[in-house]
């Protein structure tokens, strides 16, 4: 990449330091992909001009930092993250407690922790496959392609988890998925690839995705069984008039019980969900850490 | 003043202007001839930086205006190449109405013709 475009992307970078990290991101790999684009273009068509006119007058035509900043934290109000947009203000008392339930962003918490458990165990094996292979494979000249391919997927699994993240979660992550060093030769797209920050925590971030996966998803089934059965035991009972809770021998729930049992149950969901949400946002804090540079 | 006022203009005008480039491109288009194709032959003016398109380009495209695909390019970066879909058409005939109407009603008022 030419030293003008680098120079003008540090500047960009330092002049959206206020926006979002993904945004940054995102801005970034539009500026890049648009200036190294335009720069070929240019230099194909006025072949004697200098490159550092061409970049100039490229730059000057895409805007300053300060331009793009403007930009971009404009169209970032009108499009945030689908669930994020549907968080109220929390109200006060027992009602305002309980619409957690009809809040599409807990259920999806819940969806995304149920998830985690195949997520998580796919992670972890490519992780653990890939970084055995790579290391044994590294002395022979096989071995570094071998790397390169790893690391490669490792970046596009990072963005994919991204993408869901803020689907189910509703926080913010990159929406392009970039390959630094794009159209540099490979070996120096390795290099870089290799000292980025950001491929190690996605792979720190796989491994760590198999317990959390069993973690999130124990909870959510235990939680949701115990929800079930609970407003589900004594309707069972009502209808087919024949115990269903056993301990050595049927126990009949007295029928004064039933209500009280069933708005445990209700209880029940609202506490599963809300904790859901908040395991979400904490989640979802994690895998911006983790997988946004 | 004058560049709040243009950034202004330009936010809403830029989402049609896209549409309209691509609507008449027979071919998709990567982000970089989109810009092109949007300064126009007048050299020196230019309503909309280039680098607020992308972001534009983006919104359009999970509007389902347009649709794209990453091809590679024989040297440098693989390109993302914009079509207009079938909503995208209708929608930039609904705003062209919108358009003409509006540019009839300012000019209008520009000349001072409302109040004769």
């Amino acid at each position: 990449m030419s030293k003008h475009i680098e120079k003008y992307l540090d500047e960009l970078k330092e002049a959206l330091s206020s926006l979002d990290k993904s945004t940054i991101q995102d801005a970034l790999a539009d500026a890049e992909d648009h200036l190294t684009t335009a720069l070929q273009v240019e230099a194909a068509e006025r072949p004697e001009m200098s490159t550092a006119v061409l970049i100039a007058e490229i730059i000057e035509k895409y805007g300053t930092p300060e331009d793009i900043l403007e930009q971009y934290s404009d169209i970032e109000e009108i499009t945030t993250p689908i669930f994020a947009a549907s968080e109220k203000s929390p109200g006060r008392g027992f009602r305002a407690f309980c619409s957690v339930v009809t809040e599409p962003r807990a259920w999806a918490a819940c969806l995304y922790m149920l998830l985690s458990l195949v997520t998580g165990i796919a992670y972890f094996t490519l992780a653990t496959t890939g970084l055995s292979v790579s290391l044994s494979l590294l002395p022979l000249i096989i071995g570094i392609p071998v790397t390169m391919l790893f690391l490669l997927s490792v970046r596009a699994i990072g963005f994919v988890e991204g993408r869901m993240v803020e689907a189910l979660l509703g926080v913010r992550m990159p929406r392009r998925a970039i390959s630094p060093g794009e159209g540099l030769g490979w070996w120096s797209r390795f290099k870089i690839i290799l000292s980025a920050r950001s491929t190690w925590t996605t792979i720190i971030y796989m491994l760590l995705m198999m317990p959390l996966g069993v973690v999130y998803f124990t909870l959510t089934v235990t939680l949701f069984s115990l929800v079930l059965s609970l407003i589900g035991a004594p309707v069972i009972q009502y209808i087919l008039n024949e115990p269903i809770l056993y301990m050595n021998q049927g126990v009949w729930i007295p029928f004064y019980v039933m209500p009280v049992v069933v708005a445990l149950g209700a209880m029940l969901v609202v506490l599963s969900l809300h904790l859901a949400k908040q395991m979400g946002k904490i989640h979802g804090r994690f895998a911006k850490a983790m997988l946004v540079s | 003043m004058d560049s709040k006022f243009s950034r202004e203009l330009s936010s809403g005008i830029t989402s049609l202007a896209l549409l309209a480039v691509l609507a008449h491109a027979d071919e998709p288009m990567y982000g970089y001839r989109i810009a092109k194709e949007m300064s126009g032959d007048n050299g020196d003016f230019q309503l909309i930086k280039q680098g607020a398109l992308y972001p534009v380009l983006k919104s359009l495209e999970k509007s389902e205006l347009l649709e794209s695909l990453v091809e590679p390019s024989v040297s440098g970066p693989p390109r993302r190449y914009y079509t207009i879909t079938d909503s995208g058409r209708e929608t930039l005939g609904r705003w062209r109405i919108l358009w003409d109407n509006t540019c009839i009603l300012i000019n209008g008022i520009l000349e001072g013709e409302i109040h004769e």
